[in-house]
């Protein structure tokens, strides 16, 4: 399912309203034209690449649009960006034909709007969104229970630091291992070791962060999966 | 150095925010003017500012995690901050992480001498390579029984060694040749004392520790009880090591575990 695709990294909030359009389902030729409207040389292009650039750049974007709806303090960022993202996506082989128009900017155009909305609603109807029901088919929700059982995490971090290089693996170790005013002492350390400013050795270590954090999501899931069976 | 600008085209004025600004920020805390002028960068084509961002979140998190934020600061966090899955799901693997990293060994300096200059390699982010391995079958002695050889998937194998007494005698070392593109041993320690858990140390022959890891469970494979040790094949040189296992508790890491250690030899060779 391409929304699976698309927004696998994104899960639906508990407790929250679903809105009617999260109800219903997108036809492929909308995604198709969310695709084109993202990437507009993927039409061109055939093979299983075909969707990467777009996917990629629709990932970027709905991380972006929860970090905006969380900066807003709205309890339901991920739905307002599934909502935001369907919005687009509905309109977007007509404004792909304008001229100049720029994905990203017509993103927050419509996330301002979506935003407005949700403020007079959440005010309309502050009761009603406590007990509405979530769409499980639209985000795909993780089970938390994998998080849960410290043998599947313990065993995927073994497995995922062991992806990492000896020197990546090494300093991540080292670089958490303290607290404090020794943590710091540690990175100042850590940095002269390397060569590196304190602010180049942050950004190493967040860049292996995330790799590690992308390689444990797609690893304790069918741990789970695979203990349960 | 061309201006930043949204992807409209509209400027975005000012510098870029410093940490402070967007930890407020990330904790709902900053003014609207504010607030509004970090949106702006956020959807600009300015990808610095996106991976800064996103760098603070992290270090937010983990700040958290090791209790260091201010009282108000980490009331913001549980009440504003994590109103995403995603950001829980963060907060999940931060304390997995940082649990992980209090079962492992400090690297010691010399260790990172060695290290230096390696990291501007990304070696993490290439491709797994095909791992080929072979353990030579040893003569019995001390260790009583061959090596044993097993492959899992095409990236792993699987080596057995036993256990003596750390004083016992050393007979003929099992061997194990790795290939160049190898990427992980998996090590099956077999041990001599039973034990619900164990801490292991992995030293090269000289003496000088390079390796550790606490808390690990036994296993029993084909009959025998053994520990297994995850090994990344780029960390083992040709040479001869050993491994030492103790007996531990559920927190205890390597160097904390005190009981009398077991001694497994091998011998390391490269093509």
């Amino acid at each position: 399912m391409a929304s699976a695709i698309l927004l696998g990294s994104v899960r639906a909030a508990g407790g929250v309203e679903m809105t009617g359009i999260l109800r219903r389902s997108l036809t492929e030729e909308s995604w198709d034209a969310l695709f084109d409207f993202l990437d507009p040389g993927r039409s061109t292009r055939t093979g299983p690449d075909r969707n990467a650039a777009a996917e990629a750049r629709c990932l970027e974007i709905t991380r972006k649009l929860v970090f905006f709806f969380a900066g807003r303090a709205c309890g339901d960022a991920e739905d307002l960006t599934a909502e935001t993202i369907l919005r687009v996506a509905g309109k977007a082989r007509e404004i792909a034909r304008s001229p100049g128009m720029d994905p990203l900017a017509y993103f927050f155009g419509v996330a301002r709007n979506v935003h407005l909305e949700w403020l007079r609603d959440a005010r309309r109807e502050t009761t009603r969104r406590e007990s509405a029901v979530r769409d499980p088919g639209f985000f795909p929700i993780r089970d938390v229970r994998a998080w849960r059982n410290d043998e599947i995490v313990h065993r995927c971090l073994e497995q995922c630091m062991a992806t990492l290089g000896r020197a990546a693996r090494q300093l991540v170790i080292s670089y958490y291992s303290d607290d404090k005013t020794a943590k710091i002492e540690r990175h100042r350390q850590l940095a002269a070791e390397f060569g590196k400013s304190m602010n180049a050795l942050r950004i190493e270590v967040h860049r292996i962060r995330k790799v590690l954090r992308e390689c444990m999501s797609g690893c304790v899931q069918p741990e789970l999966a695979r203990v349960s069976q | 150095m061309r201006a930043t600008r949204t992807r409209a085209g509209e400027p975005v004025s000012g510098r870029a925010p410093d940490d402070a600004v967007l930890r407020r920020y990330l904790l709902g805390n900053v003014a609207p003017e504010v607030r509004e002028r970090i949106e702006a960068r956020l959807f600009s084509d300015d990808k610095t500012f996106w991976e800064h961002l996103c760098l603070v979140e992290d270090e937010l998190i983990e700040g958290y995690v090791a209790g260091e934020l201010e009282t108000d600061d980490a009331r913001l966090f549980e009440r504003s901050f994590l109103c995403t899955d995603e950001r829980r799901s963060k907060l999940e693997f931060a304390q997995a992480l940082r649990a992980y990293v209090t079962t492992q060994q400090p690297v010691r300096i010399t260790l990172w001498h060695r290290l230096q200059g390696m990291v501007s390699v990304p070696a993490w982010a290439v491709a797994a390579a095909v791992a080929a391995l072979v353990v030579l079958p040893v003569a019995s002695g001390f260790f009583g029984r061959p090596a044993d050889r097993a492959a899992v998937g095409e990236t792993d194998v699987v080596a057995s060694v036993s256990t003596g007494l750390v004083r016992g005698a050393i007979a003929e070392l099992p061997r194990v040749q790795l290939s160049p593109d190898c990427k992980l041993l998996r090590l099956r320690v077999e041990p001599d004392q039973d034990h619900p858990r164990y801490a292991a140390t992995l030293y090269e022959v000289g003496g000088e520790e390079i390796w550790s890891q606490g808390n690990l469970t036994p296993s029993e494979v084909d009959g025998r009880t053994a520990v297994t040790l995850t090994l990344p094949c780029e960390m083992l040189a040709a040479g001869d090591y050993y491994v030492t296992l103790r007996s531990a508790g559920p927190e205890t890491s390597a160097t904390t575990a005190t009981t009398a250690a077991s001694r497994a030899n091998f011998r390391v060779l490269r093509p």
